[in-house]
């Protein structure tokens, strides 16, 4: 059911995936925090084969001033892939893709930023691909979450995000590019884990009511691991010294 | 009593404390909204974060340095550039009233001036520049462009004699902020 047709073994007998993983496991996830000097906050983030770079700035004067709204501040997210990012040479140029996942972490991050803090001004969050490997929107979301509290922007809760899916007919965390393109379903989810909210929820593909489900709770397993990850970042660069509460 | 805390982090309950300064109130939790230190006030029963970076937005009470982008009847608008003397890129402005002043000129446009934060109203930064160390921190005369030098309360082109009225701070001239404008 549903999938694109490929000679990848997605789940062995043992249900061992293709890159060697158990179906619960998430990829290796490593975080640099403050790795830009001219940005606010910045963080790098290495999802499995993902390299997303996180720049943020602001808050700061809105151009073009109509775009300011005088009750809060404003968000922009820009997420961008490189040419060099994926296999084939990308255009430089947003595509309806980029486009849409700009809004979706927009969204996705509003609920956490407190934005009335700043009326008539912008904080704006760019988020640079360097290579992708499936989930990509899931990992600049961890980054650019811990980009925005590098950047000492007053925040509700961190959102951290990872994706559950469906590949040979198992529900599998943290969907890898094989998975992606072959596999039945893809959900990445975004959690703020203090507040116990759902930023993102998004799927690509289809699930029984059951499996929806499931799928959620698995994804807010691997979002909890990612917070992990996200907090121990943040620690190693502001409390470094071993006071890390 | 201080605590190092993440965003998110519960800090105290609302029957213990109120929120602070960077802490927003969930339910019953209390939370950091920033990185930094938790402080418990016992006295007034509040808890705040203190911020490990602050953002460069001013705050009331701040004192700030900035160019006069905007002279209109009874207010200037000034463009931020320092806040508590720390160069900042935001580029936020606030507003001044200058009502209550009795003078021709208060300031003018891309005159530099000294002010001070009183709080944020209508979406808009409000300051003040009433106090005697608040005012013009550096000024060109309006006719011929060259430097001027004080004459009690007024100022006096030292090339073409003009005489203008500014609200002068008692550091005009004096302090090296002059290097703002370069």
């Amino acid at each position: 059911m549903g999938g694109r047709e490929t000679d990848v073994v997605l789940l062995d007998e043992n249900g061992i995936r293709s890159d060697g993983r158990k179906v619960n496991e998430t990829r290796k996830v490593t975080i640099k925090v403050g790795v830009l000097k001219n940005a606010d906050g910045s963080a790098y983030i290495e999802f499995g084969g993902n390299k997303i770079l996180a720049g943020v700035f602001g808050p700061r004067d809105v151009h073009p001033k109509h775009m300011s709204n005088p009750d809060t501040g404003i968000l922009r997210v820009r997420y961008h892939m490189e040419p060099f990012s994926v296999s084939e040479r990308k255009n430089p140029a947003p595509s309806r893709r980029e486009i849409e996942i700009s809004k979706v972490l927009k969204e996705a991050l509003e609920p956490a930023v407190i934005l009335e803090k700043f009326p008539r001004t912008a904080i704006d969050v760019y988020l640079e691909v360097l290579q992708a490997d499936g989930g990509t929107r899931c990992a600049a979301l961890d980054a650019a979450s811990v980009a925005l509290a590098d950047a000492g922007i007053p925040m509700r809760d961190m959102v951290c995000s990872c994706a559950a899916g469906k590949a040979a007919d198992a529900l599998i965390l943290d969907v890898n590019n094989e998975e992606d393109q072959a596999g039945q379903a893809d959900m990445p989810i975004g959690y703020m884990p203090n507040l116990g909210k759902i930023t993102l929820l998004q799927l690509d593909g289809v699930l029984t009511t059951d499996e929806f489900k499931k799928c959620i709770e698995l994804g807010l397993e691997g979002c909890k691991q990612v917070y992990e990850i996200q907090k121990n970042a943040l620690r190693e660069k502001y409390f470094s010294s071993g006071d890390n509460n | 009593m201080s605590n190092s805390v993440l965003p998110g982090d519960k800090i105290a309950i609302m029957e213990e404390y109120e929120a602070g300064n960077n802490a927003c109130a969930d339910g019953h939790i209390v939370r950091a909204t920033v990185i930094g230190q938790s402080e418990i006030d016992k006295k007034e029963r509040v808890v705040n974060v203190k911020n490990n970076k602050p953002i460069s937005i001013p705050e009331k009470g701040d004192i700030v340095i900035g160019t006069v982008e905007a002279v209109m009847g009874s207010m200037i608008a000034v463009l931020i550039n320092y806040i508590n003397s720390k160069p900042v890129k935001s580029q936020v402005e606030c507003i001044c009233a200058t009502r209550s002043l009795r003078k021709k000129n208060v300031a003018l446009v891309k005159d530099l001036v000294k002010l001070k934060i009183i709080g944020h109203l209508n979406g808009a930064i409000h300051a003040t520049i009433q106090d005697p160390g608040l005012g013009v921190l550096f000024t060109k005369c309006r006719k011929c462009g060259m430097d001027v030098k004080p004459m009690r309360d007024i100022i006096k082109c030292v090339e073409c004699g003009w005489t203008d009225d500014r609200k002068l701070s008692s550091d005009f001239l004096k302090s090296d902020f002059l290097k703002v404008r370069e």
